[in-house]
């Protein structure tokens, strides 16, 4: 393997990545209005407004609000995630709708998801271009949009996308730590972010640890000081985690975390490592900066990523332990949710070792997704003519782990393809990298024919062909973006044949509002069948729904029901049939002919 | 570059413009797969001129409902996961709705699974993307009696261990027991298949509902069908076997729903005497979480 050469950006480059943010934001903004909200959105509207009102109490009243009961007040709602987006959720809500009255309060809390997803391209093009170069590195970066389930959940305030984000930032911050000062405590802080968005960010060291360990061993050959120092160094972060599985053998899990207090022994293993490590590693330093690249990014997320983590959380401020247990315990011992996949509803594990694989072929316009399979199988040639480059492993590390984590048979299988997404931007790279290749392979081919065509030319060609079908996918189902199939598929109606889920998190009743507010008379009770109330206040607040009618939670009192259909709901437009005496429907959302939405009205 | 990136590269380059060029050509033709409204209801006018009492309309594929909104009321229209292999057999005529230009249509496996016994009245008529064909349904047993029908004229009671019988009045739309459960036909699931059925769940103390059907005509066969609703029937943790029990002037057949028993089952017994006493029992050492419900056909036979 080569060895890592990040290069400095240029002016271009930063330009041209400062473009493709502005550019995907505007995109992002643009097309927001759209946007139904989705099941878990609500909930995080209404825990980022109770977040902002601890806000306002910090700066009216700080001693209160530093109170335990204050903060639990605020963020009780919703502790499973951490706080870091619905904070910004909330700050944005806050300034833009309550402050300025310039949005509505939808587009308000989406704002910073809208900064978080536009991060995603210039980041995907700065870690694609030294590999493929700048065309290539801009398809690269572009393709998150061009993927329709991306595209929907780019739009939405949740931390799927965001999570994906800091993810790349992380990775990115770390490869140019590899080679450049002061990007070591950038990675730190950078993990520090991810940890504070969603758990998936647990993983990324999952990555980077053996990487770091690798390329550290190496730099220290033939230096015998440096090489101690990162032996050690490795040795006391190792020699914590051992300490802390000891306790928890010796204690019982439930007594390790009543007795994680503050001050603790507990406590005192993480300081003393981190402490004793970050001395170590300013030793190292002195000794071989190149070896010291290799470690400090990782010593930095082990230091500064809890801190961050406790520090960006007041939930956590009087209860760090127990608290953040009860996080980590609620998404190891996550609920499975029924799920449609080949004509099976799978309810709970093992689930299908091939389904990460197959959803996404499914799902990734088949013309992003050859090149990604295509790059994938490149790579692999690579590795075993050994060719490959560090930055080709680390992408290629980053692209799979997630699939990986996701394809374990025991691990919760709902909600799409959104729980892989971190792998996304790192396969487009290397779709990206196959489009180059074959753009150079066809050019010079060409030339062979004495037919002169440029190198941006033959890629834009090829690039445009690639773009254009997923661009039509992705108009044609916005804003129905988890009901998104791809040409291998055959669409929305073959993924239907196949026996796939066809839609969840029961956005896509935005589709009958056009309807329902033109039809529906003054004061009707109305069921949005999967819908919670926080949806519907949501949907009225936001002017999307009229405000006279009325909600309720069954076609028992209901005079109009609007029916998500999804084959593990059937019983409840049975009960509709049954309540209205009717099974005809009046109208409805139905997408390629696929029913999505069925509206029933009492007679 | 050489030789053989150059030609490793021409192969990618052309398999991902193959493949862009094919998705290009599926995004642009796969509107055209749509029905138009106007379609729709030039087979709903065909069928409501030329239906007769006891058809149905089957959709192909099982998903394509959007029909329903235009088909009349009179014919039942039916369409579901699994709905290829349905027996229909209360329908002795069929007509078959379907989108054979629809992407992954598999018109050829419906067929397949749809044929056996059947026969095709007339010549299939296009609407557009749709098509329609008319079936005579040799699946279909004439129907002599059906516990649905008959449920205003049947004796329900809750039947204790002890063998005492606490009646069930009819209040003219269901039989209401003294427990509060309720016995009248409800539309329900049963592995995504919708049925009209009696609702029938077991009593607690060991005790069973009973429905007793007096004078029952003279059938081939007489089929008890019934299962869990919804996702009653997967669950598995703290639940018990429930059992449905058949007789037919006192001689018994069970039909044991073990948890976990998805889908309507079905108990058959041949030739039933003219005037018999049906009596149908649902019973479950621990009836929570098992909500059952079944229907009771006489079928003479097959037209």
């Amino acid at each position: 393997m080569s060895a890592p050469t990040p290069t400095p950006e240029s002016k271009r480059d930063f330009t041209t990545a400062l473009g493709l943010f502005i550019g995907a934001f505007v995109v992002l903004f643009a097309t927001e209005q759209a946007a139904g909200f989705v099941r878990d959105e609500s909930f995080y509207f209404y825990a980022a407004e109770n977040h902002a009102r601890w806000f306002q109490l910090l700066l009216h009243s700080p001693s209160q609000a530093f109170t335990d009961a204050a903060i639990t007040r605020s963020f009780d709602y919703n502790h499973e995630h951490p706080a870091l987006m619905k904070n910004l959720y909330g700050l944005s809500y806050l300034f833009f709708n309550e402050t300025l009255h310039l949005l509505r309060p939808a587009a308000a809390f989406r704002i910073p998801a809208f900064l978080f997803a536009a991060l995603i391209l210039p980041l995907t093009f700065l870690l694609s271009k030294p590999l493929f170069g700048r065309n290539a590195a801009v398809f690269a970066s572009v393709v998150w949009l061009l993927v329709p389930r991306q595209f929907f959940e780019s739009h939405l305030a949740c931390f799927d996308v965001p999570v994906a984000a800091v993810w790349l930032l992380v990775v990115y911050c770390f490869w140019q730590a590899l080679t450049r000062p002061r990007w070591w405590l950038y990675t730190g802080l950078a993990f520090g972010l991810a940890l504070s968005t969603k758990h998936n960010a647990y993983f990324i060291p999952v990555v980077l640890i053996p990487f770091s360990v690798f390329t550290g061993w190496r730099s220290s050959a033939g230096k015998p000081g440096a090489r101690n120092l990162f032996i050690a160094i490795n040795a006391v972060f190792v020699l914590a985690a051992v300490l802390y599985a000891v306790m928890v053998l010796a204690l019982g899990p439930d007594q390790f975390l009543k007795s994680f207090t503050f001050p603790s022994g507990h406590l005192a293993v993480f300081v003393i490592a981190v402490s004793v490590g970050s001395w170590l590693l300013v030793l190292l330093r002195r000794a071989d900066e190149v070896t010291f690249r290799q470690v400090a990014p990782l010593v930095a997320m082990a230091g500064l990523g809890p801190v961050i983590f406790y520090l960006h959380w007041p939930y956590l401020w009087h209860h760090p332990v127990d608290r953040t247990a009860w996080y980590i315990q609620f998404h190891l011992t996550h609920n499975h949710y029924a799920w449609l996949y080949l004509g099976e509803l799978l309810r709970g594990p093992p689930f299908p070792l091939l389904y990460v694989w197959v959803k996404t072929a499914l799902t990734v316009p088949t013309s992003l997704f050859v090149p990604m399979v295509l790059g994938l199988v490149w790579v692999g040639v690579r590795i075993i003519r050994r060719q490959v480059t560090m930055l080709e492993v680390l992408l290629l590390l980053n692209a799979l782990t997630s699939i990986a984590l996701i394809s374990m048979p025991n691990v919760p299988h709902f909600g799409g393809v959104k729980h892989w997404f971190p792998s996304m931007p790192f396969l487009a790279i290397f779709a990206a990298g196959s489009l180059a290749r074959g753009a150079e392979a066809i050019r010079e081919w060409l030339a062979s024919k004495r037919r002169v065509v440029s190198e941006t030319a033959a890629f834009a060609v090829l690039a445009v062909l690639c773009v254009v079908p997923a661009f039509i996918a992705s108009v044609r189902i916005y804003p129905y973006g988890t009901s998104a199939y791809s040409e291998l598929a055959g669409g929305l109606p073959g993924a239907a044949s196949l026996g796939m889920q066809r839609q969840f998190w029961a956005n896509n009743v935005s589709g009958i509002f056009e309807w329902l507010n033109a039809n529906a008379k003054p004061g009707e009770r109305v069921w949005f069948h999967e819908n919670h109330n926080g949806q519907t206040r949501d949907l009225q607040r936001n002017g999307m729904v009229r405000n006279d009618l009325v909600f309720v939670n069954g076609p028992q009192e209901a005079d109009i029901v609007a029916y998500q259909y999804m084959q593990e709901f059937r019983e409840q437009e049975f009960e509709t049939w049954q309540a209205f005496g009717s099974a005809r429907p009046v109208t409805g959302l139905y997408i390629d002919e696929t029913p999505q939405i069925i509206v029933y009205r009492r007679r | 570059m050489s030789a053989s990136a150059l030609k490793s590269g021409l192969v990618e380059g052309v398999v991902i413009a193959g493949v862009a060029v094919a998705c290009l050509v599926f995004q642009v033709w796969l509107p055209s797969t749509h029905v138009a409204e106007a379609d729709y209801q030039a087979a709903a006018q065909v069928i409501s001129n030329e239906a007769q009492r006891g058809d149905v309309i089957l959709l192909a594929p099982w998903w394509s409902e959007r029909a329903r909104i235009f088909m009349p009321e009179s014919v039942p229209v039916t369409g579901y996961l699994g709905s290829d292999r349905d027996p229909l057999e209360l329908h002795p005529r069929i007509w078959v709705l379907s989108q054979p230009n629809l992407p992954r249509a598999d018109l050829s496996g419906f067929f397949k699974e749809f044929e056996p016994r059947r026969t095709e009245v007339g010549a299939e008529r296009r609407f557009g993307n749709l098509s329609l064909r008319l079936f005579t349904n040799g699946r279909a047993p004439e129907v002599r009696f059906s516990a649905n029908a008959a449920l205003p004229t049947a004796k329900v009671s809750l039947e204790a261990r002890d063998g005492n019988l606490a009646d069930c009045q009819w209040n003219g739309r269901a039989h209401r027991c003294p427990n509060g459960q309720e016995v009248l036909p409800q539309w329900h699931e049963l592995k995504y298949q919708p049925r009209q059925c009696l609702r029938f769940f077991p009593p607690s103390g060991g005790a069973k509902m009973v429905a007793q059907f007096d004078n029952v005509p003279a059938a081939d066969s007489l089929v008890l069908m019934g299962g869990y609703i919804w996702e009653h029937a997967v669950h598995l943790d703290g639940v018990s076997q429930t059992d449905l029990t058949l007789e037919v002037n006192g001689e018994r057949s069970v039909l044991s729903l073990p948890p976990g028993t998805d889908g309507l089952q079905r108990l058959e017994r041949k030739s039933t005497p003219a005037g018999a006493t049906v009596r149908v029992s649902v019973s479950a050492p621990n009836p929570n979480d098992r909500e059952v419900c079944f229907e009771l056909y006489a079928f003479g036979g097959v037209r």
